[in-house]
């Protein structure tokens, strides 16, 4: 199972922890990765899903999960983001937008499309389950 | 509802196959395009209206329509390597989906997935 990677500027870390206690039965059983200070955020607010830490954005987090992409370890990101913020890393964030572009990798960098990207996921599942079912019969 | 769709040169190709893959979910829907790639889109049959190409303002004018309410998803088939001379538009027009909370693909993968959730709305 390829890992789903997570990350939240501060502004926005209470809704992603929301978002994710949400739909935590989906998450369940799946690795999550997390840039550190957001995974620290989560674990404080007793999520209760295990997560992979890299190391915090200012200090190469992005790359990392960047890395992880290029290796076909990450099969989705959602990346609640805060447009209204510019941090010096500028840089490593747009690198992880179009790495994401180049491998073809869902990403959302907001939480309204997070949550349409975690149903329209669902619904893929549950068809490919029921036409994987039907072939075996 | 409204769905933005762009696609820079080095995607439109692409385009064509997944429009006819997923034509039967576009149908429910009004899309709004830049000019080029209401060119593609216009040979199915879509309810299409399209704006001015990206470097003549195309993308600041979807960008204005989100702000308005009037779009509910983009779907930007961007070419992260291709060089824009309307660079600082794209980047708005990324930037007020987020601001805005407006579902962004910026990729066909995402695009796909996305459209799970449109085909029965």
């Amino acid at each position: 199972m390829n890992k789903i990677a997570v990350i939240a500027h501060d502004n926005f870390k209470p809704n992603l922890l929301e978002f994710l206690k949400d739909k935590k039965s989906w998450f369940f059983g799946r690795e999550i990765v997390a840039t550190g200070r957001t995974a620290s955020f989560l674990e404080d607010g007793d999520l209760n899903l295990p997560l992979i830490h890299v190391n915090k954005g200012s200090d190469g987090g992005y790359l990392q999960i960047i890395e992880m992409i290029k290796m076909k370890e990450v099969s989705i990101v959602f990346f609640f983001r805060d447009a209204n913020i510019v941090q010096p890393y500028h840089e490593d964030i747009n690198q992880l937008l179009n790495t994401c572009d180049l491998e073809n990798i869902p990403l959302s960098t907001n939480q309204a499309g997070a949550e349409l990207l975690i149903i329209g996921k669902i619904r893929m599942e549950a068809s490919e389950q029921a036409q994987s079912k039907f072939n075996t019969k | 509802m409204n769905i933005a769709v762009i696609a820079h040169d080095g995607t439109k190709d692409r385009l064509r196959g997944f429009i006819q893959s997923q034509l039967e979910t576009f149908k429910n829907h009004s899309i709004v395009c830049t000019k080029s790639t209401s060119k593609i889109v216009n040979e199915f049959d879509l309810k299409v209206t399209a704006v001015e190409s990206g470097p003549l303002g195309g993308d600041a004018q979807i960008a204005a329509q989100i702000v308005n309410n009037e779009i509910e998803a983009v779907f930007f088939l961007r070419d992260p390597l291709g060089k824009h001379p309307h660079e600082p538009d794209i980047n708005m027009l990324l930037r007020l989906c987020d601001v805005y909370q407006v579902p962004l693909a910026t990729n066909f993968k995402t695009a796909e997935i996305l459209l799970n959730y449109f085909k029965n709305l």
